[in-house]
């Protein structure tokens, strides 16, 4: 078997585990699907009077939602999906047990990574369609090159930051508590459930530090119908890009295969 | 016919190249050492097991066999010494050497959402010339519940399964660590039922255990290692000089026979014990001694057992009585 066929061997069986999975198909495709019925049936309407991220307005609220909700979805599927599984399969004996085959190290994390890519790409799509189509959110044609490009860039990036954060846990049940805080708390610090005028200042810093809020710009300004040109926000994905080749660094000198209590 | 080349027989059994280099030494272990920090745990291990054997590593818990087993496997680099698999050293495994290897860990969980055939059939297309599934899955005893989920299995099924998933790849060596730990009697002896068709198809078998019972059953051969280092190597008759060792005679005393009637030893005799006679340390000569009495008293010897100790014996005296 060519190594391009075990690449895609692999996908298949990652995909299919995943669609057998309630609770991973609840938290990657549900709850952000959830989150867009929730928020925008209760405030997409609300008119912002503010400027938000510099982006030109004005906006309504949907439109900044829909963009922190897609955000959501891809971090969902990329990164918390990702490490959960890497986490529970390391200290399951899975990895050691993969490892222990002739399947070559690159061809396994293609398919996990894969699989994760285009379960965030499938989840923007259906949130991006029913944001249009249930609430009739603008979703400029012009920028959907821009949101393609962000997709690639934040998928490639928190997948690697899936595999880096493997490392800080030690525990099977402690990839879902400590991976949903991290992602709540970066989500609420980066205004993906709230739109703040005036954030105090610590809360614009770590936004800005952090990726999430680079991928809510992203998202946002092709999806604000009063921007024009290329709307590739290429500062954020700079940064977003900077984080996953550092988690990448991180993880090709540690990431571990075998379970925590037998190193 | 022409003359075989002079071929290095490790790098020919790596390539899989001649026939003569497949009976060969299949694992070559000189002067293993192993540290965990400041702690060594192998304390210079030499052993060599030849094509086709099937050999148990036995010893106590904390032993080492875990940590030599995977130092084979190419899980972990050992920390001085030459070891080689199959002509490779395992501490820089390659691909086409791992297609030769068939692990089966300790303690595994398998993907839960998968179904018994999905499992086997993505592990075989990891191998070149994998066996096909449902002959594997035959071989294990499973090719009844090939649609069953893994996570619905009962233990000793995922372990049947586990052993599936590194036959498929119709390995030339096959490494079981502990294979039927937590196992009930019953689904032990299916295991085992497993393993001696591998022997048959003429596998390499290196197996870790702690039933002497197991060992006894499946190994050709039986090394002991105790706190690092290997205290006995041989088959499991003669084991620490099991084949060797003083037997105990052991028979019901015939009616109107005094105890003290039996021919005497120099080893101290026969002892009642109920309705039973019992004379340990016995050798060859006690034996004859007792038979010859018989002739002569025209006695016969009801339930006569003449034993020698058991591997279990043996290995609580090489062991200083831990398991």
């Amino acid at each position: 078997m060519s190594d391009a066929h075990l690449v895609w061997n692999e996908f298949r069986y990652q995909r299919r585990t995943f669609m057998r999975d309630p609770q991973a198909m609840f938290f990657a495709v549900g709850l952000p699907l959830l989150y867009v019925v929730i928020f925008v049936s209760l405030f997409g309407n609300q008119r912002i009077d503010f400027v938000v991220n510099s982006q030109p307005g004005p906006l309504k609220a949907h439109t900044i939602m829909l963009a922190g909700f897609v955000a959501i979805g891809v971090i969902s599927a990329t990164f918390f999906n990702l490490a959960v599984d890497l986490v529970q399969e390391r200290e399951s004996g899975i990895l050691k047990r993969f490892r222990g085959t002739p399947l070559p190290t690159w061809t396994f994390i293609a398919g996990h990574v894969g699989t994760a890519t285009i379960l965030g790409a499938g989840v923007a799509s259906a949130l991006i369609a029913l944001g249009r189509f249930a609430y009739g959110i603008p979703v400029p044609i012009g920028g959907l090159p821009a949101i393609l490009l962000a997709l690639v860039v934040s998928s490639a990036s928190f997948c690697c930051l899936a595999f880096a954060f493997t490392l800080t846990v030690k525990k099977a049940g402690g990839a879902v508590p400590l991976g949903t805080g991290v992602t709540l708390a970066l989500y609420f610090l980066s205004g993906n459930f709230f739109i703040v005028e005036h954030p105090p200042l610590i809360l614009r810093i770590v936004g800005k530090l952090f990726p999430v809020q680079h991928l809510n710009n992203a998202l946002l300004t092709p999806l604000n119908p009063n921007t024009s040109g290329t709307r590739i926000e290429w500062i954020d994905l700079l940064v977003i890009a900077a984080w996953g080749a550092g988690a990448l660094l991180i993880a090709i000198r540690s990431f571990r295969w075998t379970p925590s209590d037998q190193r | 016919m022409g003359v075989p080349a002079q071929t290095n027989p490790a790098e020919a059994v790596a390539d899989g190249d001649t026939a003569d280099a497949r009976t060969s030494t299949v694992v070559d272990v000189k002067g293993l050492t192993m540290h965990y920090g400041d702690i060594e745990v192998l304390h210079g291990i030499d052993l060599a097991i030849a094509r086709g054997d099937v050999c148990a590593i036995v010893g106590p818990n904390g032993a080492g066999k875990t940590t030599l087993v995977e130092i084979l496997e190419g899980y972990r680099t050992r920390t001085g010494g030459a070891v080689t698999v199959l002509g490779l050293d395992p501490s820089h495994p390659t691909r086409a050497w791992r297609s030769r290897i068939g692990i089966v860990l300790q303690s595994c969980e398998m993907p839960a959402a998968l179904t018994v055939w999905e499992l086997v059939e993505r592990f075989a297309g990891y191998y070149p010339q994998p066996r096909p599934v449902a002959e594997t899955l035959e071989l294990v005893g499973l090719s009844d519940r090939p649609n069953a989920r893994a996570g619905t299995l009962s233990g000793g099924q995922q372990r049947r399964l586990d052993v599936a998933m590194a036959l498929v790849g119709d390995p030339d060596v096959l490494f079981l660590d502990e294979p039927t730990t937590g196992f009930d009697p019953s689904a032990r002896h299916q295991a085992w039922d497993v393993i001696t068709g591998l022997r048959e198809l003429g596998k390499t078998i290196v197996l870790t255990t702690h039933y002497m019972e197991e060992a006894e059953a499946l190994a050709d051969r039986v090394i002991v290692v105790v706190a690092g280092r290997v205290v006995a190597d041989g088959t499991p008759e003669t084991l620490g000089g099991r084949d060797h060792a003083p037997s105990t005679i052991r028979f019901r005393l015939p009616e109107g026979v005094n105890v003290a009637q039996l021919p005497s030893s120099h080893n101290g005799g026969f002892v009642a014990d109920r309705d039973h006679v019992t004379m340990t340390n016995a050798d060859l000569d006690d034996l004859e001694a007792l038979i010859a009495w018989c002739r002569e008293n025209t006695r016969p010897l009801p339930g006569l057992t003449v034993e020698r100790p058991s591997l279990e014996d043996v290995y609580l005296e090489l062991t200083g009585g831990v398991r």
